[in-house]
């Protein structure tokens, strides 16, 4: 969902911009099934009530307040409420970067400097820098009047080089245990 | 019948009123859990979750047995040589010559 904008800032689409909302409502059904089964079946690691088991530690508290501040989100992701709201709509969309911000605070708490953290962090840097207004205006104008392409390509090559470097490990990593889980055979950490 | 950017402004106030409760309920959990578990139970970690090693990892006889042998059990200790003169039997000598 975090790359829509960037991608339509570099290449200049705008096919892909209805998938925002549908990414940002499947996000939330993500964390929301997320939140369920950290509440429900992790009682061996987190004995206590279900709320011990979305708020008893402090990377727990994270990603919960990080989930809850999806639902304004997603209560407005739609056009009535677009026309409800009037030009406050993206004010209240804009929650989308303290979800973002929580959930890396969630990674550090959990993970340290290690790992998934890094992988985050490698993730949103170009996505977030990118959203720098100065960067952003820079690149529209220039995308805009084809100038300076040689550098766009290679600031854009090393961008997706950084982006990817963090991503596949995340993928890797979420599709050998979550198979593994799938399959009640959960991987030792 | 009211114009619409006052209900405009009504309706993101509610939103901000929601945004403020969804913030206060994870507080609210979390601060009630701080209470009653204290600081050090809340900051944390079980082993197993996250980056801290789990419990198989962490016992004694499991981290000795999954480490590697060390250069010095692999190479045999160096003969001390003695300080007293080897006294040979005389079965012994007589077989060496």
């Amino acid at each position: 969902m975090l790359t829509v904008t960037p991608l339509r800032t570099i290449t200049g689409w705008r096919w892909h911009l209805i998938l925002r909302r549908d990414y940002g409502i499947a996000m939330f059904a993500t964390a929301a099934l997320d939140i369920t089964l950290a509440a429900t079946t992790t009682g061996d690691t987190f004995p206590g009530t279900p709320l011990t088991r979305v708020g008893g530690h402090s990377f727990l508290v994270a990603g919960t307040l990080s989930t809850l501040l999806l639902v304004p989100l997603v209560i407005t992701a739609n056009r009535p409420a677009q026309q409800w709201l009037g030009r406050h709509w993206k004010s209240v969309q804009r929650v989308t970067y303290a979800v973002w911000a929580m959930i890396l605070v969630h990674l550090f708490l959990l993970f340290g400097l290690t790992s998934i953290f890094l992988d985050a962090l490698a993730v949103s840097a170009p996505l977030a820098l990118m959203r720098v207004p100065p960067v952003r205006r820079w690149w529209d104008s220039a995308r805009r009047a084809d100038r300076h392409r040689a550098l766009r390509a290679v600031a854009a090559a090393v961008m997706l080089t950084v982006f990817a470097s963090g991503f596949v490990p995340l993928a890797r990593e979420l599709a050998e245990r979550g198979a593994a889980a799938f399959v009640q055979q959960p991987v030792r950490d | 019948m009211t114009d619409r950017p006052a209900r405009r402004h009504r309706a993101k106030q509610l939103m901000d009123g929601v945004t403020v409760a969804c913030v206060a309920l994870a507080l609210a959990i979390g601060t009630g859990q701080l209470v009653r578990e204290g600081l050090q139970e809340f900051l944390y970690r079980p082993p197993g979750v996250g980056a801290s090693p789990s419990e198989a990892e962490t016992a004694p006889g499991v981290a000795e047995a999954q480490l590697p042998p060390q250069t010095a059990q692999l190479v045999p200790n160096a003969p001390v040589p003695s300080a007293t003169p080897v006294q040979r039997d005389r079965h012994h000598a007589a077989h060496n010559r």
